[in-house]
């Protein structure tokens, strides 16, 4: 086959015609989406406080780790990292920061499944 | 013109004038209804498609950077969409093997038409890899013009002419009865 051949098929090609409803229908949906509620936005500024707070807590926990690996008072042969891993972890412990951790990402699996099915929902529409 | 209108148009949706859209809707939906019609081969699809393109841009209209046409900008939009929703739903298709070796390949040298070849081949592009299909879709959609099937596609020029070449080797290589046959019958 010559290339003219491939290209006269392939150019060739009929087009369709919209249905008569087409910009109908189309219009219908801006309209909908339109005066649909728009999403909620996230609360920024009431969330402020509890991430500044966050942060904040996270920076004291991590000058503390760093102070106690400073001084490292038990076996020489353990290196500055091990240290300061153990120190952490007994930082952790003594605030309960294993179930702090368990309630986050309890937390954030919830707020994936709840997104993934309000966009789901929206696919549908 | 078309731009002048298209450029209007949309002054007027984003200053809140939504009926102005409709002058967009009228103006593009027989190309982006082809356009869907190309990659699902489905009629009802299509539509489902182009519509769903145009909320797409009723909602991104503000994202138009107008240095670049109206046009363009609404093609790479619809292309992005259709090639997502063909890769999360692919059309039905045939193998290009099963293609290239129709069972009553007899009869359709004798009675078969133009147009059933024809559609078979256009069927086959539908099998062909999707990097291929997709650039073959688009060059012809946009009657051969590369920089527009770039545009659409966001790949480069030089990009588009390497797939078009292998895509059509491919084809030429799949389909070489069905082609042959056109070919004779059309000298």
């Amino acid at each position: 086959m010559k290339e003219d051949d491939l290209d006269r098929v392939l150019s060739g090609e009929i087009d369709i015609a919209p249905s008569p409803g087409f910009v109908r229908g189309v219009m219908a949906a801006v309209h909908r989406q339109t005066s649909a509620s728009s999403p909620i936005p996230f609360p920024w500024m009431r969330a402020l406080p509890g991430l500044a707070a966050g942060l904040f807590a996270l920076a004291a926990m991590i000058v503390a780790v760093l102070k106690s690996a400073g001084r490292p008072e038990s076996s020489p042969a353990q290196s500055w990292w091990m240290f300061a891993l153990a120190n952490a972890a007994e930082i952790a412990k003594k605030y309960g920061i294993d179930w702090i951790v368990l309630a986050t990402l309890i937390t954030a699996a919830c707020l994936v499944v709840s997104m993934r099915l309000v966009n789901g929902r929206r696919a549908l529409q | 013109m078309s731009a002048d209108a298209d450029r209007a148009d949309v002054e007027k949706v984003l200053a809140g004038d939504i009926a102005a859209f409709e002058n967009i809707v009228r103006r593009w939906q027989g190309p982006l209804i082809n356009l869907a019609y190309r990659f699902s081969r489905d009629r009802n699809r299509a539509e489902d498609m182009a519509q769903e393109a145009f909320l797409r841009a009723y909602r991104g209209l503000g994202g138009w950077r107008k240095d670049a046409a109206f046009s363009t900008w609404l093609f790479a939009l619809a292309t992005n969409l259709y090639r997502s929703e063909i890769r999360r739903i692919p059309p039905r298709t045939m193998s290009l093997d099963e293609i290239a070796e129709p069972p009553d390949s007899h009869a359709r040298a004798d009675g078969g038409t133009d147009e059933s070849r024809d559609l078979a081949v256009r069927r086959a592009v539908l099998g062909l890899p999707e990097k291929y299909r997709e650039t073959l879709t688009l060059f012809y959609f946009h009657e051969k013009d590369i920089t527009q099937a770039a545009r659409s596609l966001g790949v480069a020029e030089g990009t588009v002419k390497a797939r078009l070449n292998r895509g059509r080797e491919i084809l030429r290589s799949k389909l070489p009865r069905l082609l042959d046959l056109h070919s004779k019958e059309t000298r």
